[in-house]
């Protein structure tokens, strides 16, 4: 991947764009649609439920995890699924089933605010949290890590909500599955490796 | 690297055409019985030059043969072949542009036209099975991520080229080569993701029976199987059988791309579910197998009539020796049908006397003159790679 075209994924991550994150290396190939969390719309979680038809997740940090009472689901080292889940949240208002659109962004606008403190959530819920590890996508090369140090590297904050892209089979697709998806929306593609090359490149 | 893709870019500019339009899908559904997930599949003929096939993905393609039209010869006809892409591909090739570029570690590099290739040496003809790495791998269980084929992954044709020797003959091989690697004019659709390249060792492109084939059962290759040219390596997975070939490049090192070096790998020994972090060897030569197609599993038979099965089989990368008929208790071997070739397939049949009881568990095993026997049990494998269990059904006498 050039440089260039991941300098393109952060500038349409930081125009509040979703981006495409390929190369996990911990969910064997599966890939993500990404958008920082503070721009997320209920357009966007309509596009990720209609596109991508995996399971919509917001990637926060431990910081923001503690501030919001959250806890991994399971501590261990033997997760099986690749995603470190917290239990599951809603709004505490503002929200009808949870499950809309509408209400996923909202419950996701919610999480992330300034002051946001255990008190403005409930549990369980229709969103998702992934607690990301402290060192980011260098400690862990994942989605979900990748995603908050892609949203920091695009000076959009430090969080995002991620959804697994599944084919029409059922499937969990790779990149060669996405090609009309990428065309029709125009999504930019950001690649785990290179990122980790980039941050690795700027602490040197 | 960087001149044979530019030259990749040049000949997919110079091929223009628009992108394959998206076939409407029919209502008619096929049951690949896999064992986890969706398994009904829409069966569409809206492919050019294609009968009706069981639809995977419709871009790039993956189309899958039924299983029923597999058995019918041991020809499999170009409007029934599998259809397996990584990436998008030219629908439309200029041929008085075409060329293939010849060059890494050689002596001189060159780019030959159609002409120069196919006047490189003496025509060969070669019957060869052509099979998915991933053939079959929807029947694994526990399931493992991927296409979800069923067993129609695979086909055999009568393949026409030039030896792959005769034309890297003509750019002359450099001292130290090693491999050799070939690209397409596929290519993926965005940065970031990895060319579809693929060597072979030395020693096996240099064999007599390796081809640039531009010949498909007595036509020219099918733009869905690599028009113009594409390799082929009697005996291995198709992932080495390069389609719309756009250079050959001869390498001095080991090849750690990542279509060798990261996928299309198999465990190096057998491995549970379980285990993690073993060592991987790439996916090369093929097992035996066989495929009961004369009938479908829980279909009904006639007690105490004669029954015959028919199916096929493939001896991998020998010749097949033998194909039994196996089930609770019994063995029976089957009469084999014309000799195609080694690599070829080859049709068996086998009589049942008198049909008793049920017909549980029963499964056709092929066996090839290597001793290779296929096995009892899964070789489970992460990607689900190199299917040859036992594949057995059962069948209802009433």
């Amino acid at each position: 991947m050039s440089a260039a075209a991941f300098d393109h994924a952060l500038a349409e991550i930081a125009a509040g764009r979703i981006v495409v994150i390929g190369g996990d290396r911990l969910r064997g190939g599966d890939i993500d649609l990404m958008c920082a969390a503070r721009h997320v719309t209920p357009q966007v979680i309509n596009f990720m439920a209609t596109h991508g038809r995996g399971l919509i997740c917001l990637a926060v940090t431990p910081k923001r995890a503690k501030q919001l009472g959250l806890s991994l689901v399971n501590p261990g080292t033997a997760r099986q699924t690749g995603r470190p889940f917290a239990r599951s949240i809603e709004a505490a208002s503002g929200v009808s089933t949870g499950i809309s659109a509408a209400d996923r962004a909202h419950t996701v606008a919610v999480a992330i605010a300034e002051g946001a403190s255990a008190a403005d959530i409930h549990s369980p819920g229709h969103v998702f949290p992934l607690i990301a590890q402290a060192g980011g996508v260098r400690a862990r090369p994942s989605a979900c890590e990748a995603s908050i140090d892609l949203a920091r590297l695009a000076g959009a904050g430090d969080a995002a909500v991620i959804c697994s892209i599944m084919r029409d089979d059922g499937e969990m697709a790779r990149l060669e599955d996405i090609g009309d998806l990428l065309r029709e929306h125009h999504l930019a593609v950001a690649d785990i490796g290179e990122l980790i090359a980039r941050l690795e490149g700027a602490a040197v | 690297m960087s001149e044979s893709r530019i030259t990749r870019r040049a000949l997919i500019a110079g091929a223009g055409g628009a992108a394959l339009a998206a076939p409407a899908i029919g209502q008619k559904l096929v049951d690949l019985g896999l064992p986890g997930g969706p398994s009904l599949r829409p069966l569409a003929p809206a492919f050019p030059g294609k009968d009706a096939m069981i639809v995977q993905r419709i871009r790039p393609p993956l189309l899958e043969t039924p299983l029923g039209v597999l058995g019918d010869s041991a020809i499999t006809p170009n409007e029934h072949f599998f259809v397996r892409w990584n990436w998008d591909f030219p629908t439309a090739i200029n041929v008085a542009n075409y060329r293939v570029a010849v060059g890494g570690a050689v002596k001189q590099a060159v780019e030959l036209s159609l002409d120069d290739i196919v006047n490189a040496g003496e025509p060969v003809e070669v019957v060869a099975v052509n099979q998915c790495a991933g053939n079959g791998r929807g029947l694994s269980d526990p399931r493992v991520t991927g296409t979800q084929w069923g067993n129609g992954a695979m086909g055999c044709a009568k393949w026409t080229g030039v030896r792959l020797k005769d034309v890297l003959a003509k750019a002359g091989l450099a001292p130290g080569a090693k491999r050799v690697r070939f690209a397409g004019l596929d290519v993926p659709p965005m940065e970031g993701a990895p060319q579809f390249i693929k060597s072979v060792p030395l020693d096996i492109a240099l064999r007599d029976d390796v081809l640039v084939a531009w010949g498909m059962n007595g036509a020219p290759l099918p733009m869905l199987h690599g028009y113009p040219l594409r390799i082929v390596v009697p005996g291995w997975f198709s992932t080495y059988w390069v389609k719309m070939l756009a250079t050959i490049e001869v390498l001095s090192g080991e090849d750690d791309s990542y279509y060798v070096a990261k996928s299309y790998r198999i465990p190096a020994r057998p491995i549970t579910p379980e285990d993690k972090d073993f060592p991987t060897v790439s996916i090369t030569a093929m097992p035996p197998r066989a495929l009961i197609t004369s009938h479908a599993d829980g279909a009904v038979v006639k007690r105490g009539a004669p029954l015959t099965l028919r199916g096929l089989a493939l001896g991998g990368d020998a010749a097949l020796s033998r194909v039994d008929l196996v089930g609770e208790g019994f063995e029976r071997p089957c009469t084999l049908g014309p000799d195609e070739g080694p690599y070829a397939f080859r049709l068996w049949e086998v009589t049942i006397p008198e049909v008793q009881q049920d017909l549980v568990g029963i499964g056709v095993r092929a066996a090839n003159i290597n001793g290779a026997v296929q096995p009892e049990a899964l070789n489970w494998n992460p990607s689900g790679y190199a299917r040859n269990v036992i594949e057995r059904i059962t069948l209802r006498a009433v």
